[in-house]
């Protein structure tokens, strides 16, 4: 008995367990048998790393059959190991957008790009390459926006995930940099079928105004906005679009001095969040903005919250104002996990707002809260849970006398290096940086 | 009350006695069990020899307490190919029994052995050139060197960099 004897499921199974694309790759050059049987396996998940785009776009082009195997596709494009600026030819996203449009089985898409080309004889000798950018943008935006046109339903149909990693995210303090823009490329937020939306670094003011689309109309659940430079007008025209949004995460600073939109009227942002009061099951929203006077946020609209995760300071607000924070609780009575996390943390942990919580939780008014959970980079477990409330009790006894736990988890501090899609060590992200505006 | 010891047949007439709870680590003779209720007559295997099915009995012997498989086929990449100590010393066989054991746990459907014997075959897959791999399995190139290349030149996003 050979190896080729096997029945096909028997090897379909064998090459399934072949998790190295390299290796994949070489046993696809061992007979037609056996590449026929190996193509399907391979171009599931396809990785492309910087340059492999013009190699990727000419396999497509010579044998079509090959996209519809595609589900998962993977841009990793950075700016490392560019031995001469000249030669270094855009590799931006956008030019394998005529070949993302045939893969018909796409279900993830996950793409860090790079908003880099060095200047060129051709461009503008005012504008440089700003143009061509543009270009490319517009391509983007093209692809999707078919989406939505009568007769260009079937563009990506299977697309369930997208993450949109459209440039480095700089953190140079020294310099402004300039945030890849979300708008030029919003037809995205129309795609009917996308249930999850990630954007990292992004400047987000809003939808283009060219773009059309029926209000609350599509499936997408899950939206995240990672170091981006939100407006609140911007997040109220996104959140205009998906029919019943159950998870919003919002949290970061942007990688730019100073930001375009300073998130000053928290409760603004909470507005915009509130037209999904009905769906929304989980939010996650960080302010990073301190300074000045802010109100404590009122959530208690949310009224189908199960899940909080904020700064404390932000939940209770600033508390200078005459006659300290609000004791009036501002959750909705649906909450049944709270999670705090302090993202600057000084000298002692936040001593304000867990006793704010247990009064809400004594009084009543948060009748489903079941945990508390206290995140901290700095400080121990004992430091926070085991602080006197009163005289008699400790915090952690305290909220179990009213059926809460009270959990504690080690964190990362908010200025290490994140990763979202690769673990790369110059594609990265930090929820804080040293921008002299955060403290 | 089931038996508790049950008689199978090899394809070349040598019967086994082994434990029922041994023999239902294959769900075939486990639905059969099920349909026939009890039996004394030895079950016939017809697609296996004796000397298969005593390497199979073996391994089934040998994770009968483990817990059962939950079929939950997901269909990410990331899949290990970490095969424990005892299963790589199991699998030492020449090409010919590892075909032969992969092919009865198929039939039989013993999803854990299926699992690790073609972990090993992927296992003498991985690393190795095109060359290598035909070596290996005895297979011929019926490519053309220049179909060979625009392969490679294809699939060039794959290769480790």
């Amino acid at each position: 008995m050979q190896l080729l004897q096997l029945p096909t499921e028997i090897l379909q199974a064998i090459i399934g367990q072949i998790s190295s694309r390299a290796s994949l790759a070489r046993l696809a050059r061992v007979c037609r048998q056996v590449e026929a049987l190996v193509d399907p396996i391979l171009y599931q998940s396809v990785y492309l790393r910087n340059h492999d785009g013009e190699t990727f776009i000419r396999a497509l082009e010579l044998r079509p059959a090959l996209a519809q195997y595609i589900r998962e596709l993977l841009i990793h494009y950075h700016y490392v190991n560019v031995p001469n600026q000249q030669e270094y030819y855009p590799l931006l996203v956008e030019s394998l957008v005529p070949t993302i449009r045939r893969l018909v089985n796409l279900r993830r898409l996950t793409v860090k790009g790079l908003l880099y080309d060095a200047p060129r004889d051709y461009d503008d000798p005012d504008l440089g390459n700003a143009e061509r950018f543009d270009g490319y943008a517009a391509e983007w935006f093209r692809l999707f926006e078919q989406a939505e046109q009568p007769g260009g339903a079937d563009i990506l149909p299977s697309l369930e995930s997208c993450h949109m990693i459209m440039d480095d995210v700089p953190y140079d303090p020294e310099i402004r940099t300039e945030l890849w823009s979300f708008d030029t490329r919003s037809s995205v937020m129309v795609h009917p079928h996308l249930r999850d939306l990630t954007l990292v670094g992004a400047l987000v003011g809003g939808l283009d105004p060219a773009l059309q689309y029926e209000p609350r109309s599509t499936r997408l659940e899950s939206l995240t906005l990672l170091c981006c430079d939100v407006s609140s007008g911007g997040l109220r025209e996104l959140l205009s679009v998906p029919k019943a949004l159950t998870h919003l995460t919002w949290k970061g600073v942007p990688a730019t001095s100073p930001p375009e939109f300073w998130p000053a009227n928290r409760q603004s942002y909470v507005e915009a969040i509130r037209t999904h009061a009905d769906s929304l099951v989980s939010l996650d929203l960080d302010f990073y903005a301190i300074g000045g006077y802010h109100p404590p946020l009122d959530f208690r609209d949310l009224r189908s919250l199960r899940q909080l995760t904020i700064d404390p300071t932000v939940l209770r607000g600033d508390s200078t104002d005459a006659g300290g924070p609000s004791t009036e609780c501002l959750l909705p009575d649906s909450i049944e996990k709270l999670v705090l996390r302090e993202y600057r943390e000084y000298s002692v942990p936040d001593q304000e707002t867990l006793p704010l919580v247990y009064r809400w939780a004594m009084t009543g008014a948060l009748p489903r809260l079941r945990s508390v959970t206290v995140q901290s980079a700095k400080f121990s477990r004992t430091e926070i849970l085991h602080r006197a409330l009163n005289a008699k009790m400790c915090f952690d006894d305290a909220f179990r006398s009213v059926g809460v736990q009270l959990e504690y988890e080690k964190v990362r501090s908010s200025l290490e290096e994140e990763h979202v899609g690769f673990d790369c060590h110059c594609c990265t992200y930090a929820l804080r940086w040293n921008n002299g505006l955060d403290y | 009350m089931s038996a508790t010891m049950l008689t199978f047949e090899s394809n070349d007439g040598v019967q086994i006695t082994i434990a029922r709870d041994v023999a239902e680590r294959s769900v075939l003779i486990k639905n059969m069990l099920e349909d026939l209720g009890d039996t004394v007559e030895a079950i016939p295997i017809p697609n296996v020899n004796e000397a298969v099915l005593r390497k199979v009995i073996e391994w089934c012997e040998h994770h009968k307490g483990d817990p059962p498989s939950t079929g939950d086929d997901d269909d990410s990449r990331r899949k290990t190919t970490d095969i424990d100590e005892w299963d790589q010393k199991f699998m030492q066989v020449d090409q010919e029994m590892l075909f032969e054991i992969i092919l009865a746990a198929n039939y039989l459907d013993i999803k854990g052995l299926l699992d690790v014997g073609c972990k090993t075959v992927a296992n003498m897959i991985k690393g190795k050139s095109p060359e290598e791999i035909r070596k290996t399995f005895n297979i011929q190139n019926d490519f053309t060197p220049e179909e060979e290349d625009q392969i490679r030149r294809e699939n060039e996003w794959a290769e480790d960099r």
